[in-house]
């Protein structure tokens, strides 16, 4: 794994998709897999977006995981999709290694019936400022770690 | 979009450069990319197709490492943080002991600085004019929230929800401090610390590794035409199961354990 001064700096290593038909998106991205709430049997992918302050998950998902009636807080926030009425829940989160050891985290997530189904964020507040991660963009390396 | 990179029925008009063009006004590059190399390929060479070639070719890997380090911007950001805000539209060039130009127009700060002796490389900034909502492009209430209205009428949860709604994560963070520093949380404030709090990140006890991606992959591009608007259980580029109901995908995997970690994914 990636080292700092001789420290680990990563404990895992995924290979990302950076571009699928079905993502619907043109350019290519960083689409990494995730597990939810410790159901490690099933993952799916979620874009890595450093440029949003919020993680954002499918409300088919979020139904299918029994995660609609948990406690969260009312909020309306302005996304890709416009301004939407949701909910911010902390949920557990697992990044998945192909190498090394997955890392478990915890990120508040929005959850809106009106986001379209099929897209995941992984947003900097919380999450992706609460770990490390390092892109090599070369081999569709996603290196992580906890933070510190 | 898909129009620059289809052939129409009627004999394409557009030149080359006006359909790589309107690749990239929609941001699909790579497209734009196999475009400019299929121009290439057909002969073409004026000036815009070649400058297109130059734009969108891979960029040059640097010869060396550079043993030159980035100077220690400690005191530019100090400064930054103490007079930027009157300096909202313009671009300033910073040095360690404070501003060396300011100006509207770049190219005015740069003539200013050939005029002076550097020490250092200079910090050359933008500082972008007041927040402004991307829908009604009215200037944000951005600072009103942590701004102390008089009398304040407002609650300290009303005030955290108006930070987090415009994306001032941190300002919410500094005023949920404040509200629990005074004590007497209420439980919408408590909510608000649950979701505000940094995470606590750890090396997971599960060791069963993820499987390589390409096969799940391969089966998407290949299949995911006949499954569109459905969601699917893929495991190592097998179709476990597929059904417009993610429910119904999931009790499939529920009777039927595969024993491996299984993709589920949605065709749009």
């Amino acid at each position: 794994m990636l080292k700092l001064d001789r420290v680990d700096f990563t404990c895992g290593r995924a290979l990302f998709l950076d571009s699928l038909r079905e993502f619907r998106e043109p350019t290519a991205k960083i689409f990494v897999k995730i597990c939810l709430e410790g159901r490690i049997d099933s993952g799916f992918y979620a874009q890595v977006d450093t440029g949003a302050a919020w993680s954002a998950l499918d409300p088919v998902l979020a139904r299918n995981f029994g995660l609609l009636g948990m406690e969260g807080l009312r909020t309306q926030l302005q996304t890709h999709f416009g301004i939407l009425q949701g909910t911010l829940i902390r949920l557990r989160v697992t990044f998945l290694a192909k190498e090394g050891l997955h890392l478990d985290t915890s990120a508040p997530f929005f959850i809106s019936p009106d986001w379209p189904p099929g897209r995941n964020f992984l947003g900097y507040s919380g999450l992706l400022d609460s770990i490390r991660f390092a892109v090599d963009a070369q081999a569709n390396h996603f290196y992580f770690g906890p933070g510190v | 979009m898909a129009k620059a990179l289809r052939k129409p029925q009627e004999e394409e008009t557009r030149s080359y450069v006006e359909r790589i063009r309107d690749l990239v006004e929609f941001d699909y590059v790579p497209a734009a990319r196999r475009l400019v190399a299929e121009a290439v390929q057909q002969g073409e060479h004026d000036e815009a197709l070649l400058h297109w070639q130059r734009v969108l070719g891979p960029a040059k890997k640097s010869l060396e490492p550079s043993d030159e380090r980035e100077p220690d911007r400690t005191p530019e950001f100090d400064w930054l943080r103490a007079h930027g805000r009157y300096y909202r539209g313009e671009w300033v060039a910073l040095a360690e002991n404070g501003l060396l130009a300011h100006s509207r127009d770049v190219r005015e700060v740069e003539s200013a600085l050939e005029a002076i002796r550097l020490t250092r490389r200079p910090l050359l900034h933008f500082i972008a004019p007041p927040y402004t909502d991307l829908y009604t492009e009215q200037p944000m209430a951005t600072r009103r929230a942590l701004r102390k209205p008089d009398p304040d009428t407002r609650s300290y949860a009303e005030r955290i929800r108006e930070l987090v709604e415009q994306d001032y994560v941190g300002g919410a963070r500094k005023l949920l401090a404040e509200a629990l520093e005074i004590g007497a949380p209420d439980e919408e404030l408590l909510k608000w610390q649950r979701v505000l709090a940094p995470a606590v990140s750890k090396i997971s006890s599960n060791k069963e590794l993820d499987s390589d991606p390409m096969p799940d992959v391969n089966w998407i591009r290949q299949h995911g035409k006949s499954y569109c608007g459905q969601w699917v259980a893929l495991l190592e580029g097998k179709l476990i199961a597929s059904s417009p109901s993610l429910d119904e995908v999931t009790s499939h995997l529920k009777k039927n354990p595969p024993g491996r970690r299984v993709l589920l994914h949605y065709i749009d």
